[in-house]
């Protein structure tokens, strides 16, 4: 479609819940949690909404709920708006996003909510990881025994092989992103690590262990999109959507002609950058996708911020920390701050428009301009790069 | 009883590795396509491989799928077969430790037995060529 006929879309009012074990919360509980705190801030009523979008990978097998667009919309009194559910595994709220930015653009809707969810914490982790693995082929993966740990472990020992890679590099991605979950009071985990601690933890799929694993998360987040020009209407600091792509590739790892880096990502990035009109070094902070140590790794060069192969050693050397060459993961990412995997995608965004809005408290990057969110569903298959300006 | 969501529609393709190639650009498949990736065929022919190749990657599994096997670890690869196409699947334990560059050749073994229906369940596997 050509770009000059859609409309500049604007992030007004965001919400997110405390991530982590919930076991005081449902899912429709932690749905109202992220909903009204999302209009609160846009300071904007239930009633104002016209669509609804909600990023959910595995409601009906995590708690056996589905039809999870009408929950949505009917627990947050929404009137009688179209809704609905997307499921792109761990991209199920990067989709939902990128659907209600579709949705302001074209002008089928003026105020949408994207929403994402996960309640993981009823099930067993066993049940969790098996309902996860389904991200993947389940006849040629998880079927043959090839858990989703294993398929981004296979990446890293390839990553390792071709360009030295070590495992204390990969160590270096979970320890910063546990630093800054420190200073994020939504974040699962509060606890700061060693490389030692990572390097020592218990192995889950050589060479990944469990510190190079984002944990099993209860949460949600939402945010409120509106034409650009109707934005001030709402908040003195909109956020402006100036980029935002999506791609796939192959559903088995296995079938990629490069497994050390995810080509839907590069796709999506490339096209982002260009809608935007900005290069990889314009960016200031980042929430990419750390399901894996190794995923960060990847997800910085496919992103452009460093040459294939020379990501690791700059995350070791301290480059990608708060305030450092691009501020990565500030939120904590998948890693420190949980992954219940349909929230993420939207968390992520809700992140950036903190940080560019001045308000992410102790972790804030300084002077904020640009940012950028980028969502990985299974190995690979899906990739969703989103670029978020400061309105002024 | 449990359904059973094992998919056994594949079992031949897999168990006998029968894989198939674009009858246009001749490109070669394993598991089957029905649309060629590379030129947008819809002419597939079958064809059996070999099941010989190298090691591309490896890992070792600590924490298997829910139910799998009686197994506590085994390693799994990725292999790119003679023929061209790269496919995963998991290593015979044979005390070898795998490396990426070592040549692999199928080896059919029973996986386990099915817990509600007492059937053996087959896999086919890699076993690294010493």
């Amino acid at each position: 479609m050509n770009g000059d006929l859609l409309r500049k879309v604007a992030i007004v009012g965001v919400g997110l819940t405390k991530f982590g074990e919930r076991y005081d919360a449902s899912l429709r509980n932690l749905v109202s949690e992220a909903g009204i705190a999302c209009f609160e801030d846009a300071g904007m009523s239930n009633k104002d909404i016209d669509a609804l979008y909600v990023g959910n990978m595995a409601s009906g097998r995590l708690t056996e709920q589905e039809h999870v667009g009408a929950l949505v919309a009917d627990e947050l009194a929404l009137s009688n708006v179209p809704a609905l559910k997307v499921e792109n595994a761990c991209a199920s709220g990067g989709t939902a996003f990128r659907q209600a930015y579709m949705a302001v653009a074209s002008g089928m809707h003026d105020r949408v909510m994207a929403l994402g969810v996960e309640k993981m914490t009823d099930v067993s982790t066993s049940e969790a990881t098996t309902g996860l693995g389904g991200a993947g082929d389940k006849s040629w993966e998880l079927d043959d025994g090839i858990t989703f740990p294993g398929l981004y472990a296979l990446m890293a020992r390839r990553h390792m092989h071709d360009y030295g890679t070590t495992e204390e590099q990969m160590a270096a991605v979970a320890v910063k992103n546990h630093a800054n979950a420190y200073k994020n009071k939504y974040a699962h985990f509060h606890k700061i690590i060693s490389i030692d601690d990572a390097i020592r933890s218990k192995m889950i799929a050589d060479p990944l262990k469990l510190y190079d694993c984002s944990p099993i998360s209860d949460g949600s987040a939402s945010l409120i999109m509106v034409p650009a020009e109707d934005a001030r209407k709402y908040t003195d600091t909109p956020i402006i959507i100036s980029g935002s792509a999506q791609a796939s590739d192959t559903l088995r790892l296995a079938d990629r002609d490069d497994i050390t880096s995810i080509k839907a990502a590069r796709i999506a990035a490339e096209k982002a950058y260009s809608q935007a009109k900005i290069k990889p070094s314009d960016v200031n902070v980042a929430e990419v996708h750390d399901c894996f140590t190794i995923a960060e790794i990847i997800a910085m060069e496919d992103l452009g911020f460093y040459k294939k192969g020379e990501a690791a050693k700059a995350i070791f050397d301290g480059d990608t920390g708060l305030n450092g060459k691009v501020s990565v993961n500030t939120s904590g990412g998948l890693k420190g701050c949980g992954h219940p995997v349909g929230a993420t995608g939207i968390k992520q965004a809700v992140e950036i428009v903190w940080q560019l809005r001045g308000e992410a408290e102790g972790r804030q990057v300084s002077n904020a301009k640009i940012g950028l969110t980028h969502n990985v569903g299974g190995s690979g298959s899906t990739a969703i790069v989103n670029i978020l300006e400061r309105g002024d | 009883m449990k359904e059973p969501t094992y998919n056994y529609r594949e079992d031949s393709e897999k168990l006998n590795f029968v894989g198939n190639e674009c009858n246009k650009c001749h490109k070669v498949y394993f598991p089957k396509r029905n649309v060629c990736r590379d030129c947008g065929s819809t002419e597939m022919i079958d064809r059996k491989l070999s099941g010989n190749g190298e090691i591309y990657s490896y890992t070792q599994i600590m924490v298997p799928p829910e139910d799998f096997n009686d197994k506590e670890s085994y390693y799994a690869v990725i292999v790119k077969l003679d023929e061209g196409p790269r496919v995963s699947g998991i290593l015979v334990d044979s005390g070898t430790t795998p490396d990426i560059g070592l040549r692999v050749k199928p080896a059919l073994r029973l996986m386990k037995k099915d817990k509600e229906t007492g059937l053996p369940r087959y896999q086919m596997k890699f076993e690294i060529i010493d």
